[in-house]
């Protein structure tokens, strides 16, 4: 007898339109497609069940079946995901894109087992660039001393840090007031959320400097996994794997419609000698996690391609 | 069902309204058969106080008592009596100026009920208003507080919505000045039924001596409105630095602040926290059980069946969401609603994003003050002591006033979009 | 026996309740204190404390869940009255009882399942961003308060049982 359709529940913190929320979808619609409705996704995104470590919490005990989460929070979990934020690694989205291949990305991906996780792909939000409350920033001294918001994790504490600013985390939804009010001067951001949270209308200067990829890692709980028969993980995987590829492809589309719609918004300055300007900063990265073996690894294949 | 009996039974009993959603939690658990929820229970009730806005309750609160004590309340409201008070029921006007004035720094209404809870339904009761009556009017006053930009709701729906925030910020000045309006319509109808009897018009204290008195004091709302326009400090943070300013104003300048006054208040303190962030948590667990089985979620998808014409829409989206406010807490409900309301909205027929937002988040907000799950209401009666089911009923005409300016905007959208 | 249970429980309770508001106190000052430190330092020095809007939430959790602990003590959480207001004591009592029970119960499963949370190995992984820290000593709170508000209802129900047992003076019998 065919088995009652089943529901799998896949949790996310971006909003809808978001591409990760979107390739969630695609993914969604793929499975009821390639499994003939016998299995279905329900899609909770904006964080409505919690914020990523809670939704990590709920897949370790095996409740949500599966999330998109981003690297920055997985990387408190598993160390070796820091590799991602080597800044200046990335000209873009399609270089990060093309390092997911690499044997270093694959092997933090199966370290995520150590932690209750299987670890499916990578999917990427716009590479990260400096919005500047005023004039756009062009060197180390146009951010001296400046009040940067920054999402809170080590990779991007440290290289602001040794960029001489002050890294201050603010919340999401905070951070309109606070350009406007001036409480902050910029902030690290990938275009997807400067135009997703319209904050060009509260700030003057975009720097393009592309200093960081942010990717997410698709992770099912590994509670979960365990239960299922081989065939439905490689239904899932397969489907995870084509639904990825649409999304990046998606992404590298986006970050060039993104700056399209910012001209005229924004004085708009790109740095194409980014990473000399930055140098103390990505050193002071080196020295902090390029020791690390799976860290260097990944920088060596990354940059061998 | 097994839940809505549960959750009546238990209400009527007089089993405290935080346990009582709680026990709603472990019975709907219990119906759907999934017991492994019950061990995310501890974690959600952990991150639910996680939030960083939550600060500005105790804050607030604590603020409000260092003014009482320290003797600066008193001079505001003297100096407030001095100048109108040839106005009938001048109280219930000053405690709704307050509030307006109040809602163009706050964010939140429920930061800002507990602050004016605090502060004017005392200085009401002490000019003869009834005690639910003052905390009625005082807490569905607060709903201006995220009416009158700035208000965190409205920047989460741009988020989550993709809309400009500055466009709903600005969609929300009408419609706030319309309630306003109305508020004082309900205050010049009703305030006489709620008074004593003794006379309506205050005594007036010196004009001139009375202004004197509060010209320093006025340097605690100038230090939270300056501080958060130049960014020197977050609304949560104006108030802590409030605090500080209180405590030396009123110990120091004043001398009417004792040392003897600070135990005291921070067990108020404590004791106020408490009483309101049991019910947020409780409400945060029943919501998200509710989330996770996508009760909302399928209610909304029934709403789109029913209709084809937008404004019928509109009156729909409405109801549903009065009776989702009953329930849930507003911003959770709108994360979860808004995803599933907004595109429905937009592509099926045609309706202005903002307009659509600030009738979504007015409903919403309403939600704060309608029993049984009603932040606003809670902490209403918490800070003043009015007695929950009295301040229930009183508040109703102000509902009433609240549902009107919002149906005002569902059958006119230029009140949302005329000032763009 | 029961008599003086209620009498030892009771009295553990309210000194119980008497350390938990103490501390409350100390960790309001200690939330107030760091923030306006943290606005001089970022105003004046430019030098804000990178965590120390975490670590203001953290202590208010923890004020929040004694301070709540402690009005459970209390009875003063906000409840509907509208039905047993019009009750005679006794009958008031007898729902007290029913309703504390179901408390108490509730308070249990909680406690139960906060300790597997705390002692399972995935709540070791949970970090304090900003600060950088483990974050599960400050989610010991929460089976802290279950533990906690447990003994103040178990406090109350021995006291209403001895009370309707006759163990103890009954307010019921006494002219008010
Ligand atoms: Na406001
Ligand atoms: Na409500």
């Amino acid at each position: 007898a065919p088995a009652a359709a089943e529901e799998i529940k896949i949790g996310l913190i971006t909003p809808p339109q978001h591409v990760w929320t979107r390739a969630a979808q695609h993914f969604a619609d793929r499975l009821k497609e390639k499994s003939g409705g016998a299995l279905t996704a329900a899609i909770f995104p904006g964080g409505q069940l919690g914020n990523e470590p809670e939704m990590f919490q709920q897949m370790q005990t095996g409740l949500l079946d599966m999330g998109i989460m981003t690297a920055s929070i997985t990387s408190l979990r598993e160390p070796s995901i820091t590799a991602w934020f080597t800044p200046f690694l990335f000209a873009d989205v399609g270089e990060a894109v093309a390092a997911t291949r690499t044997p270093a990305a694959g092997q933090m991906l199966d370290n995520l087992k150590g932690v209750g996780l299987q670890g499916l792909g990578y999917t990427f939000a716009g590479m990260r660039h400096i919005l500047m409350r005023d004039a756009p920033a062009q060197s180390l001294d146009d951010l001296k001393g400046k009040k940067i918001r920054i999402v809170p994790f080590p990779a991007m504490k440290v290289w602001w840090e040794a960029a001489g600013a002050v890294p201050t985390p603010v919340h999401l939804p905070e951070i309109y007031q606070s350009l406007q009010n001036g409480l902050l001067d910029g902030v690290d951001i990938d275009l997807d959320a400067l135009v997703g949270s319209r904050f060009q209308d509260v700030a003057k200067g975009l720097t393009v400097t592309s200093h960081m990829a942010f990717p997410a890692i698709a992770v099912y709980s590994g509670a979960r996994w365990q239960t299922m028969t081989p065939e439905r993980r490689e239904l899932i995987r397969e489907t995870m794997a084509e639904t990825l590829e649409w999304a990046n492809t998606a992404q590298i589309e986006a970050e060039r419609r993104n700056l399209e719609s910012l001209q005229g918004a924004l004085r708009i300055e790109t740095l194409a000698d980014a990473r000399e300007r930055f140098a103390r900063a990505n050193d002071a990265f080196a020295a902090q996690f390029g020791g690390q073996p799976l860290v260097k690894a990944f920088r060596e294949q990354a940059e061998a391609r | 069902m097994t839940v809505v009996v549960a959750f009546a039974l238990l209400l009527a009993l007089g089993l405290p309204v935080a346990f009582v959603l709680i026990a709603a939690t472990f019975a709907f658990v219990g119906a759907t058969g999934n017991l492994r929820l019950l061990e995310s229970l501890p974690q959600i009730l952990f991150n639910s106080i996680e939030v960083f806005d939550l600060l500005a309750i105790p804050l607030f609160i604590l603020l409000g008592e260092l003014m009482n004590e320290g003797g600066i309340t008193r001079r505001i409201v003297l100096a407030a009596r001095a100048w109108l008070g040839w106005v009938p029921h001048s109280m219930a006007y000053v405690s709704l100026s307050a509030n307006l004035l109040l809602a163009s720094i706050m964010g939140s209404a429920t930061a800002q009920i507990a602050v004016m809870s605090r502060v004017m339904v005392p200085e009401m009761e002490r000019d003869g208003y009834s005690r639910t009556f003052a905390a009625a009017l005082t807490a569905s006053a607060g709903l201006l507080g995220p009416i009158i930009p700035p208000s965190m709701i409205f920047i989460i729906y741009g988020v989550v919505g993709q809309v400009s925030i500055k466009d709903m910020f600005i969609g929300g000045i009408l419609p706030g000045l319309l309630l306003a309006a109305l508020l004082c319509a309900v205050i010049a109808f009703g305030a006489a039924r709620a008074h004593d009897g003794r006379t309506a018009r205050a005594e007036r204290p010196d004009l001139w001596k009375a202004t004197g008195g509060a010209l320093l004091t006025l340097s605690i709302p100038a230090v939270i409105v300056g501080g958060i326009a130049f960014g020197i400090v977050t609304p949560t943070e104006s108030a802590a630095v409030a605090t500080l300013l209180a405590a030396i104003i009123g110990g120091v300048v004043f001398r009417e602040l004792k040392w003897a006054h600070l135990s005291p208040a921070l067990e108020r303190t404590a004791r106020n926290t408490a009483t309101v962030l049991f019910l947020i948590a409780a409400a945060k667990v029943f919501g998200w059980v509710l989330t996770f089985n996508q009760v909302p979620q399928s209610a909304a998808a029934l709403l789109q069946a029913m209709t084809s014409d937008p404004t019928v829409f509109m009156v729909l989206v409405f109801v549903f969401l009065m009776i989702v406010g009953m329930v849930l807490d507003g911003i959770a409900a709108l994360i979860v609603l808004v995803p599933i309301l907004l595109p429905i909205a937009q592509k099926t027929y045609g309706i202005d994003p903002v307009h659509f937002g600030v009738m979504t988040c007015l409903t919403l907000t309403l939600g704060l003050l309608t029993p049984p799950v009603g932040a606003g209401l809670y902490v209403a009666a918490a800070m003043s002591g009015a007695a929950l089911g009295r301040l229930a009923r009183a508040i109703l005409p102000f509902i009433a006033v609240t549902c009107a300016v919002i149906l005002a905007v569902v059958f006119l959208p230029a009140l949302t979009t005329a000032l763009r | 026996m029961l008599r003086t249970t209620a009498r030892l429980a009771a009295g553990w309770s309210r000194l119980l309740a008497r350390a938990e508001m103490f501390v409350c106190k100390a960790l309001i000052v200690v939330f107030t204190a760091l923030l306006i430190v943290n606005v001089g330092l970022r105003y004046l020095f430019n030098a804000p404390l990178f965590y120390a809007e975490e670590l203001a939430i953290y202590i208010l959790i923890w004020m929040a869940f004694l301070a709540i602990s402690v009005t459970i003590h209390e009875n003063v959480q906000v409840r509907m009255t509208l039905f047993s207001d019009r009750l005679t004591y006794t009958r008031r009592r007898t729902l007290f009882i029913v309703t504390e029970t179901v408390a108490a119960l509730m308070l249990a499963a909680i406690l139960y399942h906060s300790v597997h949370w705390i002692l399972s190995p995935f709540a070791s992984f949970d970090m304090a961003v900003t600060l950088g820290w483990p974050k599960w000593p400050f989610f010991l709170i929460i089976p802290l308060f279950s533990a906690a508000a447990l003994c103040h209802v178990l406090a109350h129900l021995l006291r209403a049982i001895a009370e309707a047992a006759g163990v103890v003076p009954d307010p019921a019998t006494e002219p008010s």
